[in-house]
């Protein structure tokens, strides 16, 4: 059976199963969270870009993971599609930098993840590994077979 | 001459190299044309660019990691990003202020994408203007650049009742 990767763009969410990955390129504020699920061999990804909707419900279902609060039960729901059992569903999150100091007031970054982990608290899904912050880009890979997401910076690779 | 033009942010996604590592200055823009300013230089160009600045052979520079590196890309686009807004208020009768310029040296898709959210949350709009340049030196040294306008929901309004006055003009 091939292998095939899928690229996650922003406010885009896949679902997939083993063999295949999942990929997203280039993360600054945006957070990259990645569900799995062991037994059935199913990974999700959403590719959020804003922690609350607020109201603004515009966003077309093609994008419909923009905002974080509605980005965690779609995806959630998703992979339940796909056979994956939430009882066995672990997160996994990266992304959330701040790149340009200009933008520091606004915090994206941090709002970003605190907004995901609580709404993944709230689904009781655990966190349990997580890389976000700091000043750096990432792109971040899930493999599918194996639930290891590795990040990498311009600086080298890492598997969390 | 600059090739520009305007895209769908979702297509923009699919037509930058978004893994590809490139210096970027980023201004945010105060007045009537609100919005945000970039200015991109892919990792060799800017590697020239630091070589022709700091009186370096050319391909002597390898990586951007000094204060002076930094910096002297930062001025250069500062420069450019200046220029450009001086250039568009003119054109549009009207006033375009960037704030200080902040420096990042790294993926092209997540300095996109900081742009895209935070013009996302003044307002939404799904349009960016994209000029593509290369300035030759007299060596004939190319450095490719480009120039990245996110204007906000308003700045968009006031660029479309200033052409369609012009339009009226010629009509009257």
């Amino acid at each position: 059976m091939g292998k095939d990767s899928y690229y996650v763009g922003i406010g885009e969410m896949k679902v997939t199963h083993n063999p295949h990955q999942l990929i997203i390129m280039g993360l600054g504020s945006c957070i990259g969270l990645a569900l799995y699920d062991r037994n059935a061999k199913v990974g999700g990804m959403a590719h959020i870009m804003l922690p609350e909707s607020a109201g603004r419900c515009r966003c077309s279902t093609k994008r419909s993971c923009k905002f974080a609060d509605r980005a965690v039960p779609i995806l959630v729901d998703e992979m339940l599609r796909h056979n994956a059992a939430k009882s066995r569903m672990v997160a996994k999150l990266a992304g959330g930098a701040s790149l340009f100091t200009t933008m520091d007031t606004l915090r994206i970054g941090e709002k970003n993840a605190e907004m995901v982990k609580e709404k993944l608290r709230q689904e009781g899904i655990k966190v349990v590994a997580e890389d976000t912050g700091g000043n750096y880009a990432r792109t971040i890979k899930l493999d599918t077979c194996t639930g290891r997401l590795s990040v990498k910076t311009k600086d080298g690779v890492r598997v969390i | 001459m600059p090739k520009v033009e305007v895209v769908a942010i979702e297509e923009l996604q699919r037509l930058i190299d978004q893994d590809k590592i490139v210096a970027g200055i980023l201004v945010e823009l105060e007045g009537d044309l609100s919005g945000y300013l970039q200015v991109l230089f892919p990792a060799r160009s800017a590697f020239t660019l630091v070589d022709m600045l700091m009186g370096r052979t050319n391909g002597d520079t390898k990586s951007i990691e000094t204060d002076m590196e930094r910096s002297a890309l930062m001025e250069t686009g500062n420069i450019l990003a200046s220029s450009f807004c001086s250039a568009i208020a003119d054109f549009f009768h009207t006033t375009l202020m960037p704030t200080p310029p902040s420096f990042a040296f790294d993926m092209m898709g997540a300095m996109v994408e900081n742009a895209i959210i935070a013009v996302a949350q003044m307002q939404m709009t799904d349009q960016i203007i994209l000029f593509r340049c290369d300035f030759k030196d007299e060596k004939e040294l190319t450095i490719r650049g480009y120039i990245l306008m996110f204007p906000s929901f308003d700045a968009v309004k006031r660029i479309l009742s200033v052409l369609q006055g012009m339009v009226g003009d010629g009509e009257g």
